[in-house]
This record gives C-alpha cells, sequence and structure tokens, in this order.
C-alpha cells in the first residue's frame, strides 16, 4: 500500500505538468484584448495554482516535509476537488438547459463540450486527496513533527 | 410553573446558538435590540417543570464599551438582573474565552459555565480537570457536546439548582494592592444612595479605575456622547 | 463628584507605584494572570503540536500562495453563482413571461393589462429572475464562512490592506457587500478605528452588490455572450481595486491616523453542516428579496406611471419619462448612449435592480426582445463603459441610507457625490482606451 501511495505521489505532480502547461496558455490569452478571445482567466489562474501546489507540495512531500510540501498537496488536492464538482455541476446546468429547458443559447451543446482541463484535474485529485489524507492520518498517529 | 430567566453569554462561535436552539426549539422569537440592528434572540425552555426563559446575548469577548455588542450584554445582565447567566466557554479556547468569564464574575453573575465542544478540546489533544476548573473558578462547570446534544439536560438541571439553592453571586478577587483601591473607591461610591441602590458598587469601582467610559459618563465624569 | 474623581486619581498613582502599569491597561493584565493561574493548574494537557487546521494553513496563509488560493476560490464562487444557477434563472424567466401572456390575453381594458402586465409582471418578474444567483451566492458565501476561511482571508488581506490605511477586518464588510451593500455597510459597525470604519463603508458602494447583477448579467449576455462570467468577473474587480484606490486617497489626503493593529482569532476549520449553511442562505436571500420586493416594486410602477401619463400619450418618447431623458441625453453624449439609457440611470439611483426593469418599460419590451433591441443601440464598448457607470455611481438609496446611519449626512452626500463624479470619469476612460485599442 505504501508502495502505492509512493507511486501515486510522483504520477500526480508528472499528470499536472501538462495542465500546466496548458493553463498557462489560457493565462496569457486571458490578458489578450476585449473582447474577441475565448479566454477564461478564471480558470487558467485556478488551474495555475492548484497545479503548482501539487507540483511544489509533492515534491516536498517526497523529501518528507510536512509544512511546504504535504501541506500545499493536501490543499492543491482540496482545491482540484472543489474545482471538480463546480466542473460537474455546471456540466449538469447545461444538460439542464439543453435538454429540458431548450434554449435556443444552448441548441448545439453537448457533454463532450464541457470535459475540460478542471474536470480531469479534478478527477485526478481524488487519488491523490485520499493519499494526502491516509498520510496525514499516520502521521498524526505518531506525532507531528515540527518542521 | 416557576419562571427562571436565563441569559446566555460567551465568544462568538463557541456554539451558543446551537444551544440556545435546542433548548427552545421552535418556541423562540427573534427581533432587534431597541435602536440596534443586533439580533436579540429570546426563547422559551421546559424542564422539570419550571419554565426557563432564555435570552441569547450577541456574542462577545469581553466587557468592554467599544462595541454594541458588549455594551447589550453588559446593560441586560446589569438591569435586567438575570436569575443565571450560563457563560458558554469553548473548551478548545480556554485561555481566550476566560477572559469574558472573569468580567462575568466582576458584574456578580450567578454563573454556570458550559464547558463547550469537549469533544474537539479531547480530539485537539486536551485534558481538562473539570472538576479543578470548578473549584478555581468557584462556579459549577457543566462540560457539553452541544451539537450532538450532550450535557444540556444537566445543564437545564444544574440551572434549576443553582435557583433553588439560592447559590451565591460568583466574585472574583484580585491582588491586595488592587483589591484596596476598589474598596476606597466603592467607599466612595456608596455615600451616595442613588448610586447604591442602582448600581453593583464593586463592579461600578472597577469599571471606573479601569477607566471604562461607559461608566465614566453615567457617573458624570466625563460629557456624554 | 469631586471625591470620586480624587480617589480615582489617587488610586492611578499609587497603582502606578506599585505595578508601573497604568489601571486601563494593569487591569487587562491582572485578569490574564488570574486566568493563567486558574488555567495552568485546570488544564492536564495541551494540545498537540499540529492540527490538521495548522497544516492546511501553511498552504492557505502562505505568502505567495494566498492570494492567487483566494482569487481561485472567488472565481469558482461566482461560476458557481452564475453558470450553475443558470437553468434556474432562465425557468423563472420563461415563467414570468408566461404569465405576461396570459395577462394579456384574458383582460380586455388594455391600460389595465399594461399596467398587469408590464407594471407589476414585467417589473417583478424581471428582477425576481435574479434571485435564484443571489441565493446561490449567499450559499457559497455562507460556505466559506461556515467552515472558517473567510477569517483567513482577513488575516491574509491584512497586510496588503495596511497600504491602503486599511487592516484585514475591513475585507469582511465589503465580502458582503458582493451580496447586498446595505449589510455591508452596516458590518462597518464592529471596525474599531473610526478612520477604517469611514473608508470601509464609504466605499463599499464600490464592490458590486447582487442588484448590479441584472444590468451585467443582461449586457454581458448581450454582448459578450461567450465570456460573460468572465466580463461580470472583471467587473466584480474593477470594484474591488476602486475600492482600494478610493480608500487610499482619501485615508491618506483627507484623514489622519493609521488604522489599529489586528488580533484575530482564526477557528478551526469544519466542514459546514448542510443544515446551518441553508439557513444562513435563507435568512440573507429573503432580506434581499423583500427589499427587492418592496422597493423595487414601487419604483417599477412610478417608471410604468411616468412612461404612460401624460395619459393618451403615444410612446414612451412623448411621456414625463422621456421628456426627462432627453434633458439628460447631452450629458451621456460621449458614450453614446441615448436617452432611454439616461433616464434608466435615474431610476438605478432608488435601487440598482431596477435598471433593467426601467429598460424594459422603455423600450416597451419584454425581456428576450429586449436583447435584441439593447444590441442595436449600442456598441459592445459603450455597453461596457455603461455596466462601469452602474457599478460606480451613486449608491442605491437604501445604502445611501446605511451610510448615513453609520457615518453621518456629510460622508452620505460625499460619497453620492464622488461616486458620480467617479463614474463619469472612469466611463469616459474607458470610452477612450478602448476607442483606442480597437482601431
Amino acid at each position: 500500500m505504501d508502495l502505492l501511495c509512493g507511486i501515486v505521489r510522483w504520477f500526480m505532480p508528472a499528470r499536472a505538468l501538462p495542465d500546466l502547461v496548458q493553463t498557462s496558455l489560457s493565462l496569457d490569452l486571458g490578458k489578450g484584448r476585449v473582447p474577441a478571445i475565448t479566454l477564461d482567466p478564471g480558470m487558467g489562474l485556478s488551474l495555475l495554482v492548484i497545479g503548482f501546489s501539487l507540483l511544489y507540495g509533492g515534491l516536498g512531500s517526497l523529501k518528507g516535509k510536512l509544512k511546504g510540501g504535504e501541506s500545499f498537496f493536501l490543499v492543491g488536492s482540496i482545491l482540484a476537488l472543489i474545482l471538480l464538482v463546480l466542473q460537474v455541476l455546471i456540466l449538469f446546468a447545461n444538460g439542464v438547459e439543453t435538454y429540458a429547458l431548450r434554449i435556443e443559447d444552448f441548441s448545439g451543446w453537448t457533454p463532450l463540450e464541457d470535459l475540460n482541463e478542471g474536470l480531469v484535474l479534478g478527477l485526478l485529485a481524488i487519488p491523490t486527496l485520499s493519499s494526502s489524507i491516509k498520510r496525514l492520518r499516520s502521521l498524526r498517529k505518531t506525532g507531528y513533527q515540527k518542521d | 410553573m416557576k419562571r427562571i430567566r436565563v441569559a446566555l453569554a460567551g465568544n462568538p462561535n463557541v456554539g451558543k446558538s446551537v444551544i440556545f436552539n435546542f433548548l427552545t426549539g421552535g418556541r423562540q422569537h427573534v427581533g432587534n435590540w431597541p435602536g440596534k440592528t443586533i439580533e436579540k434572540k429570546e426563547g422559551i425552555c421546559y424542564h422539570r417543570g419550571y419554565e426557563l426563559y432564555i435570552m441569547d446575548l450577541p456574542g462577545i469577548y469581553s466587557l468592554t464599551t467599544f462595541s454594541p455588542e458588549e455594551l447589550i450584554a453588559r446593560d441586560y445582565i446589569l438591569n435586567e438582573k438575570p436569575d443565571v447567566v450560563v457563560n458558554i466557554v469553548d473548551a478548545s479556547n480556554l485561555r481566550r474565552n476566560l477572559y469574558l468569564t472573569i468580567q462575568l464574575m466582576e458584574l456578580g453573575a450567578r454563573l454556570i459555565i458550559a464547558l463547550n465542544k469537549s469533544d474537539l478540546a479531547e480530539s485537539l489533544g486536551y485534558e481538562i480537570d473539570e472538576k479543578r476548573l470548578e473549584k478555581n473558578l468557584g462556579v459549577p462547570v457543566v462540560p457539553t457536546v452541544a451539537t450532538r446534544r450532550i450535557g444540556l439536560q444537566e445543564l437545564c438541571d444544574k440551572i434549576i439548582e443553582v435557583v433553588e439553592r439560592g447559590a451565591p453571586p460568583s466574585s472574583i478577587t484580585y491582588p491586595e494592592i488592587v483589591e484596596a483601591e476598589i474598596e476606597r473607591i466603592r467607599n466612595v461610591l456608596e455615600k451616595d444612595p442613588m448610586i447604591r441602590e442602582s448600581y453593583n458598587t464593586r463592579w461600578l469601582a472597577i469599571k471606573l479605575l479601569e477607566g471604562d467610559e461607559d461608566a465614566l459618563r453615567k457617573l458624570g465624569l466625563i460629557r456624554g456622547g | 463628584m469631586e471625591e470620586l474623581r480624587k480617589v480615582l486619581d489617587e488610586a492611578k498613582n499609587r497603582l502606578i507605584e506599585s505595578f508601573g502599569l497604568e489601571p486601563d491597561v494593569l487591569l487587562p493584565d491582572i485578569r490574564y494572570r488570574v486566568i493563567e493561574e486558574i488555567v495552568s493548574t485546570s488544564i492536564i494537557r495541551e494540545k498537540v503540536e499540529l492540527t490538521l487546521t495548522d497544516v492546511i494553513d501553511d498552504a492557505i496563509l502562505n505568502k505567495y500562495l494566498g492570494i492567487p488560493v483566494f482569487i481561485s476560490l472567488a472565481w469558482m464562487m461566482f461560476q458557481f453563482t452564475f453558470s450553475v444557477a443558470a437553468p434556474i434563472v432562465d425557468a423563472v424567466d420563461m415563467f414570468f413571461s408566461w404569465i405576461g401572456e396570459i395577462i394579456g390575453e384574458y383582460i380586455s381594458n388594455s391600460f389595465l393589462a399594461s399596467f398587469l402586465a408590464d407594471g407589476i409582471v414585467g417589473g417583478l418578474g424581471t428582477i425576481l429572475v435574479f434571485v435564484p444567483n443571489i441565493f446561490f451566492l449567499f450559499l457559497a458565501l455562507s460556505a466559506l464562512e461556515d467552515s472558517g476561511y473567510l477569517a483567513r482571508v482577513a488575516f491574509i488581506f491584512d497586510r496588503v490592506m495596511r497600504k491602503f490605511r486599511l487592516s484585514g477586518r475591513s475585507i469582511i464588510p465589503h465580502l458582503i457587500g458582493f451580496g447586498c451593500n446595505v449589510p455591508g455597510v452596516m458590518a462597518t459597525r464592529t471596525i474599531v478605528g473610526e478612520n477604517e470604519r469611514i473608508l470601509t463603508a464609504i466605499t463599499n458602494p464600490l464592490i458590486s452588490c447582487s442588484a448590479r447583477l441584472p444590468v451585467y448579467v443582461l449586457f454581458a449576455g448581450v454582448f459578450f455572450p461567450d465570456n460573460s462570467p468572465t466580463i461580470i468577473f472583471s467587473l466584480y474587480m474593477l470594484g474591488i481595486v476602486l475600492a482600494f484606490l478610493i480608500s487610499f486617497v482619501v485615508g491618506r489626503f483627507f484623514l489622519k491616523g493609521r488604522p489599529s493593529p489586528l488580533i484575530m482569532e482564526l477557528p478551526e476549520y469544519s466542514m459546514p453542516e448542510t443544515r446551518t449553511l441553508l439557513m444562513h442562505m435563507w435568512e440573507r436571500g429573503i432580506m434581499f428579496v423583500k427589499k427587492a420586493g418592496t422597493v423595487i416594486l414601487a419604483g417599477v410602477i412610478a417608471i410604468w406611471a411616468l412612461s404612460n401619463l401624460p395619459l393618451g400619450v403615444k410612446s414612451v418618447e412623448e411621456s414625463y419619462l422621456g421628456i426627462l431623458g432627453h434633458i439628460m441625453e447631452p450629458l451621456f453624449k460621449p458614450f453614446g448612449w441615448d436617452w432611454r439609457i439616461a433616464v434608466s440611470i435615474v431610476f438605478g439611483f432608488v435601487a440598482k435592480e431596477i435598471v433593467v426593469g426601467a429598460l424594459g418599460m422603455i423600450y416597451g419590451v419584454e425581456e428576450e426582445a429586449l436583447e435584441n433591441v439593447i444590441s442595436q443601440t449600442m456598441t459592445p464598448l459603450s455597453a461596457y463603459a455603461f455596466m462601469t457607470f452602474v457599478l460606480i455611481y451613486v449608491p442605491c438609496v437604501a445604502t445611501l441610507a446605511a451610510i448615513k446611519g453609520e457615518l453621518g449626512w456629510k460622508w452620505a452626500i460625499f460619497s453620492a457625490i464622488y461616486e458620480v463624479i467617479l463614474a463619469y470619469l472612469v466611463a469616459l476612460m474607458i470610452m477612450v482606451i478602448g476607442g483606442v485599442m480597437l482601431s
């Protein structure tokens, strides 16, 4: 089990990396001009924050650091989870608009359109969160070290 | 049915509302304190043949004059003189919460401490000797976990017991030198029959010494505002 | 009295001699000593070194990560409020349109029909359509509050806010201001320093309250359909930036003194309880609805009356309303706004929610049609300028009343005046900069 956690720890930061690149792109576009380009700086920033937390935290956690390591990883996972819930809710809401209410704006929409990075990162966050909590619980039993 | 007037006092976020809600259920009335936009919550709780009329005072950290909430709470206790003041204390934050407790004891209120969030304190690693605390404070201490409704029955029992027993008002004694000054001021205050009738002179003495604006103003020592 | 004063002075001197401290500081100090005595013998074991809260706070309160995390969470909150609530909003909208149609069909007297359909139903409908957004907003705010995160926000921003002559405490009234400026201004009451209180209260109206939402949603939806949450987010951000700016300017040049230090408690993090959450959401939401119900309904009926009188007028343009609009039109020439927009601005003074209802009335159309009409009379740029204008200009009457209640007439009038001037200037700047950028 520990080995699995170890692998997961390595895996997550690595997965976060391509997201980081992608979100940097959307963030750049975010600073772009009004109004034409489709931009979403909010999502960009959120992904950056989460990605960074997971990466930095993951690395620190591997070095055995609690503060500046595991803590960032945990918070990154929690944020990603919130993002996940949000994306799912939006997906659902868009679905209702398209199929139940038949709003014209949504006539061409399919669920596929809303499968975005936030969703992916959020899904990845589920295992990272549970592994993080497991680690914290075991640390707690032996008493936290002050770093 | 005998009626007991209870006031709930405590820091914000200690679970006061939870206790209030569980005790009064639907029998509560929410309004505003006269002239203010601060919520006034009062309710009734029936327990063992007694009617407990409960006033939920605003959450406060202290009894100074800085905020309207503090003024409301202290005016209520001074003027309305409830039979019992239940001070809800957050067990996981004892020192900060006791600051208010001490001031309630200066007021000479008949006090019961509800030591709430005992579960949280325990999970944080605290271990509190309630009997010792009771002895040190000279005031009954009832451990509670309001969110799980633990200790609330015992709290109501204690309220009734304290009233029926005619328990004395709480008090706190300060170092000798300070007590001497307090006493001196008290003596001067006692000379005026009107003051003696209307106020708890010991409390007033402490407040005047401390430079409390409201007290100073009431005695005309500074201009009103 | 004299004897009392003498005794007090003597006591003070004697205590200073014995303890080296003045009584107003000595007494709290003694209380703490007593507490320490009591506690040290009553507590058998103190808390374990670090808790989960401490671990989380390590990241949340981090110097560099703290603010980005906050902005992300704020953004997520807005996405939640608008995108997720959207289907409910649209459903309510459809419902009210439908009722309006039915009234039109069944009531023959056209004046009465108009009164009921356009006046009451139309007015109420246009505003209540946004109630779901408001409830969602309050839900999100309550979640942030009950979990304990909001307290951290005050802490995180404390250092930054000191530069603007504020303390972190000011951020909470501002956060409340996102729901409604009225409770936001009232929340400044608990701020201890007078200067801070003034600055927070007079800048609170710059924070976009939920009443401005209807205007934003309408215009952003029409002119920036793919990016409306982002545009709306940008408006909120603009408000915040301006609030800080004005705080700084007024604090630096008009007021003396610095803010008091911040001693705050940070409660442990906890999962908010669903029941408490819903209760908070409901309480705050209902307050807003009540305000909407009375003030706005009255306002919409007033607008309807002004636009349909004198009796027998054939178009809005000829009514009292139209006359008023034409008088104001020249003021707004630089923005490309016509008299109709001018009139709606006047009514925004009563309550910003009314702006949309007013527009509907003035154009004599319903919601969907309103979108089409507007897109023909404005450009995206002037629309953005308009939204900014609505953001900044005069607070609604209720907010002004709150400011007067907290700070007095002087500051209330000051708020009204500076905001109108600021609104005009900023809108102008947008037109100019936008014009340059787009050409």
